[in-house]
């Protein structure tokens, strides 16, 4: 098997689609991060992780001035390596939800941490006014005590490395599902040199095993072609802007998060369901390669799919929105989309992190793929 | 030569799936219009229709008068508030104006109406234009016609305002039927076969290129033709001539034009956005010789060109002149970049059309040199 898997990565790697669509996605993401560093005008920040605390929120009032009505619009006007920047976001959410002043919960650091968990809880409430269901009571008691486990002081710092890392993986992630949709729909096609010709369904026992072969292929292929284009990103934002961060609390980029995890952790949450949904994608196209046969012809199916897909993730249906992979995978991080690190799914009296409802989904999804696919395996015939 | 062309056209595209197309772009306007004609029904607060939509166009059919000082007044005073349409449209056009509730106009800023929307139009291109060229461009800007011509024009505006999505379907997606043209399909032997004639190579290379321009034209004029005739018969031929200014979307445009020659502006411009997504198709196919891969490379540009980032300098000086935002038309007139050019203001609209037939001269002669090449070279 792994003699057929070899000789599968091999004819897949040798074929000129593959190594133009791979030098096309490092020279895209190359250049289109080249310019977009150019006009976000991120800089290198400087200013080393600090802890939230007394001194650190005292210091940002008065070196900045920071008042109820300007604490939401001032970090556009800061430079992107101020040294107090990252605090900004933190007090802006607390105050948002303050019904009391806004020197009030400044007056002490337990002060601060309180209001702003009373914050992470209200904003719970009201971002599930948008969802398909509604928390109960009782379900809110139990998501308020996992907001108080939340360990304070959190820690801070500069990390534009990481968060221009980030929205640039939301932008350039279709590019990775666009490669492997071409890459993989011969597959399995009989008018393709990589597909399946009448040598290969002449023996009895070696279909099961070419045909899980390839399929084991073309996982690792996706799998490679992600890395590439993670790699890529990584590299750039560490040599342009540098990728420190990676130990403050998640919070210093998901603001509504109350994990007691760091930056590097939700990164790395991210990366990993990007590739779970890589994963899916390039499963459906194998099997949809596997019952079109035509290597044209699934390459259409295949692109139209995946346009419809990414069509649906800008639903505003909460429930669709949900189910539908790439509205994970490309929604995690922006303006207004803080995502996934907050949200809980209810069932019975088990509170599951959507990030792991979405493991499962996946997981659903996945053997609901593998299944139709297997079933193809007997059916194959050449035309 | 015209045989080839002929028989090459047939081999990309036969009737069978140009009257397929004919038959969704039939279906797809109807669908279009009457959607379109849902948009004039007037409803009251609870959402109930209080005045259909035909009988509300054809009301409004037989009213066409000029937006002059007498005609605001008259606004101001609050004879206009009919629910037609031509009362509703004129009320919008004066309010687009102030920023004070129009009943609350005085006499004054009546009578400053005309220099209010110099005022913004001005403004407005001296955004869109670099530093050094905003005075110049605020100059020109004074030669716009008042008082402005109101009148029936749905027919036209809508199909100027709706077009840009058929127009978009078309133009990306044209461009792949031309791909066998020049790239080799694994099954059929053209390359080989072509390789053994003694004469005729150039030839052969010309019809191809001309067959497929001409194949994504036909699909193009077909297409726009039946769309244009079905929302013109729906609303009606009237109004043409209308300036477009009479309309809310281009009220501030800064350029003298009738919706007809919107129309014919924004038809060319998608003709050579066309042109030059076919040529860049057929560059492509000849360069990367395979029909996948040829469909990648150009799907793949499509996306990267989608995804760059939009800024005002780039834009201005590359973005504005990839296909796609080529056929963003409402770009075009009522909020528009400016460009001089050898001391001379160009409309972006003319400056996107010399650039992509710049471009397309450029890859079809690369598309004749590097096809030629690959014929008159030994087989790999």
């Amino acid at each position: 098997m792994k003699e057929l898997i070899k000789f599968e990565w091999k004819k897949i790697w040798q074929s000129p689609l593959t190594i133009l669509a791979t030098l096309a996605l490092l020279f895209t993401c190359i250049v289109l991060n080249s310019l977009n560093f150019s006009i976000n005008g991120f800089t290198r920040g400087e200013s080393e992780t600090r802890i939230l605390d007394y001194e650190y929120l005292t210091q940002a009032v008065e070196e900045l001035d920071l008042n109820e009505d300007n604490i939401n619009i001032i970090q556009w006007s800061l430079p992107h390596d101020h040294p107090l920047l990252a605090a900004i976001p933190l007090i802006g959410f607390t105050s948002i939800y303050n019904e009391d002043n806004f020197e009030d919960m400044l007056t002490s650091e337990e002060a601060f941490y309180e209001q702003y968990k009373k914050s992470l809880s209200l904003n719970t409430q009201s971002a599930n006014d948008w969802n398909w269901f509604e928390y109960t009571e009782e379900q809110m008691e139990r998501i308020n005590e996992r907001i108080n486990q939340l360990q304070t002081p959190l820690q801070l710092g500069s990390n534009n490395g990481i968060l221009s890392f980030l929205l640039q993986y939301n932008h350039l992630y279709i590019l990775v599902l666009v490669i492997i949709t071409f890459l993989l729909s011969p597959l399995f096609a009989e008018d393709s040199p990589q597909g399946i010709d009448e040598l290969t369904l002449a023996l009895k026992y070696s279909r099961k095993k070419d045909f899980n072969a390839r399929i084991i292929t073309g996982n690792l292929l996706s799998v490679t072609i992600y890395t590439i284009f993670i790699a890529c990103l990584l590299i750039q934002n560490a040599f342009v802007l540098s990728l420190q961060g990676w130990n403050q609390s998640i919070q210093s980029l998901w603001v509504h998060a109350f994990y007691n995890m760091s930056v590097g952790t939700g990164v790395s949450i991210v990366i990993f369901d990007g590739l779970i949904t890589v994963l899916l994608i390039a499963n459906l196209i194998m099997f949809i390669s596997i019952k079109v046969k035509k290597a044209k012809l699934t390459t259409i199916i295949s692109v139209a799919t995946l346009g419809g897909l990414t069509q649906l993730a800008n639903t505003s249906n909460p429930l669709y929105a949900q189910l539908n992979p790439i509205f994970f995978a490309t929604r995690r991080f922006g303006i207004g989309a803080n995502w996934g690190f907050e949200f809980y799914l209810f069932i019975g009296d088990l509170m599951i992190p959507y990030t792991v409802a979405f493991i499962i989904l996946s997981g659903c999804y996945f053997i609901v793929i593998r299944y139709l696919t297997i079933r193809e395996y007997k059916r194959y015939t050449l035309n | 030569m015209i045989d080839i062309i002929k028989v090459e056209s047939k081999r990309i595209l036969n009737k069978r799936y140009f009257l397929i197309l004919v038959g969704i772009t039939f279906i797809y306007s109807l669908f279009s219009a009457f959607t379109a004609i849902s948009h004039y029904h007037v409803r009251d607060s609870s959402g109930q229709i209080i005045l259909q939509s035909w009988d509300n166009l054809r009301e409004s059919k037989t009213h066409r008068f000029v937006l002059d000082e007498e005609t605001i007044h008259q606004v101001v005073a609050g004879e206009k508030s009919s629910p037609y349409l031509y009362d509703r449209l004129l009320t919008l056009l004066v309010a687009a104006n102030y920023d004070t509730a129009v009943e609350d106009l005085t006499p004054e800023e009546v009578s400053e109406f005309y220099d209010r929307r110099l005022e913004r139009v001005k403004l407005n291109l001296s955004r869109m234009s670099k530093d050094e060229d905003a005075q110049v461009v605020e100059e020109k800007a004074s030669w716009l016609v008042t008082p402005i011509e109101l009148g029936y024009a749905e027919g036209w505006k809508n199909l100027n305002n709706r077009m840009i999505d058929i127009v978009t379907v078309i133009v990306l997606a044209t461009p792949f039927v031309v791909i066998p043209l020049f790239a080799q399909d694994p099954k059929t032997k053209m390359q080989d076969l072509s390789m053994s004639t003694k004469f005729g190579k150039r030839k052969f290379v010309q019809a191809k290129i001309v067959a497929g321009f001409g194949v994504s034209s036909v699909i193009y004029v077909t297409s726009l033709s039946i769309y244009s005739l079905i929302q013109l018969m729906v609303f009606g031929f009237r109004g043409g001539n209308l300036p477009i200014q009479s309309s809310l979307n281009d009220f501030f445009s800064p350029y003298q034009l009738t919706f007809i020659q919107q129309y014919f502006l924004n038809i060319w411009i998608g003709w050579m956005a066309l042109l030059l997504l076919v040529a860049l198709t057929l560059l492509v196919s000849v360069l990367v010789k395979k029909v996948l891969s040829t469909a990648f490379v150009v799907l793949f540009l499509l996306l990267a060109m989608q995804l760059t980032p939009k800024s005002f300098e780039l834009n201005y000086y590359i973005g504005n002149f990839f296909p796609y935002e080529m056929i963003n038309f409402s770009a075009y007139y009522a909020n528009p970049y400016v460009y001089r050019i050898f001391g001379n203001i160009i409309p972006l609209y003319f400056l996107v059309m010399i650039v992509a037939l710049i471009l397309v001269l450029v890859f079809v002669t690369a598309t004749l040199i590097l096809s030629l090449r690959n014929i008159k070279r030994p087989l790999k």
